[in-house]
């Protein structure tokens, strides 16, 4: 199942999510195909996540997996969150943890630097 | 039409993938009056007492595993009783959850949950939940005040 897209801007790449929930059925999918990038060698990442409407607890933590397997080698910066989204990050303070703005510019601004 | 008055109820395998079309219908049926970013907590919620039950009621995936979910507003209140055969909540384990899961500090990376946060996710967005153990079912009283 494919579930991310991504472009390249440069040395950022940014990963789109092609589903418009990340839950418990597809947050495995989607942690092992940001990892595999990972692998492959992008370690500045934009996550965009202006076509999600729904994360769960499952698909937080498989973006926390993310950034853990980052190591500190490496950025993600998260952008676009719908209003609601952004409350789910607030509720379990994830929004201490990531670093998030508005805009994609600004995320690729961000994780370019 | 269930939406009408609010109500509905919806039986699933405990599968992950029944959860988003049960979500979808709850959803329909959460009333405008809570706003869009209560409506999202209510359907996290029980979004994640099913996770909850698919995880840990029925780690053996039994073939004949159900969950049963059914809702109504009663104008005052938004309430989801949420029913399953499948192993009971360990005792305490609810209480556990109340809040402090998300005491961890961000700036240490490690530290930081994975995973674990469903209840304490659910205590957080309903103003009651109750759990009990009826006989061989689980039942899972939810509800969110306007």
């Amino acid at each position: 199942m494919n579930i991310i897209d991504i472009t390249k801007q440069g040395e950022v790449a940014v990963v789109s999510l092609v589903v418009r929930r990340l839950d418990a059925s597809n947050a495995l999918a989607f942690k092992e195909a940001m990892v595999a990038r990972i692998a492959g060698g992008d370690r500045r990442l934009v996550l965009d996540l202006a076509g999600v409407d729904f994360i769960d607890s499952s698909g937080l933590g498989a973006i926390v997996s993310v950034l853990k397997n980052l190591g500190g080698n490496g950025n993600l910066t998260i952008c676009n969150l719908k209003g609601p989204v952004l409350n789910l990050f607030k509720l379990t303070r994830m929004d201490k943890v990531f670093t998030i703005v508005d805009s994609t510019e600004a995320a690729v601004a961000r994780a370019g630097s | 039409m269930a939406a009408a008055d609010n109500s509905g109820q919806c039986t699933i395998a405990a599968s992950p993938d029944q959860v988003a079309p049960l979500a979808d219908r709850l959803r329909a049926d959460i009333p405008a009056v809570f706003g869009d970013d209560d409506r999202y907590m209510i359907e996290l919620g029980v979004v994640e007492a099913l996770n909850n039950i698919i995880l840990h009621g029925y780690p053996s995936h039994r073939g004949d595993a159900r969950i049963t979910v059914s809702w109504a507003f009663d104008g005052g209140s938004f309430r989801i009783s949420v029913t399953d055969n499948g192993l009971p909540i360990p005792e305490g384990r609810l209480e556990a959850a109340r809040g402090q899961v998300f005491e961890f500090d961000p700036e240490v990376l490690e530290k930081v949950p994975e995973g674990g946060l469903g209840l304490s996710i659910v205590n957080a967005v309903f103003d009651d939940v109750t759990y009990r153990r009826l006989g061989d079912r689980n039942e899972l009283e939810l509800s969110k005040r306007v």
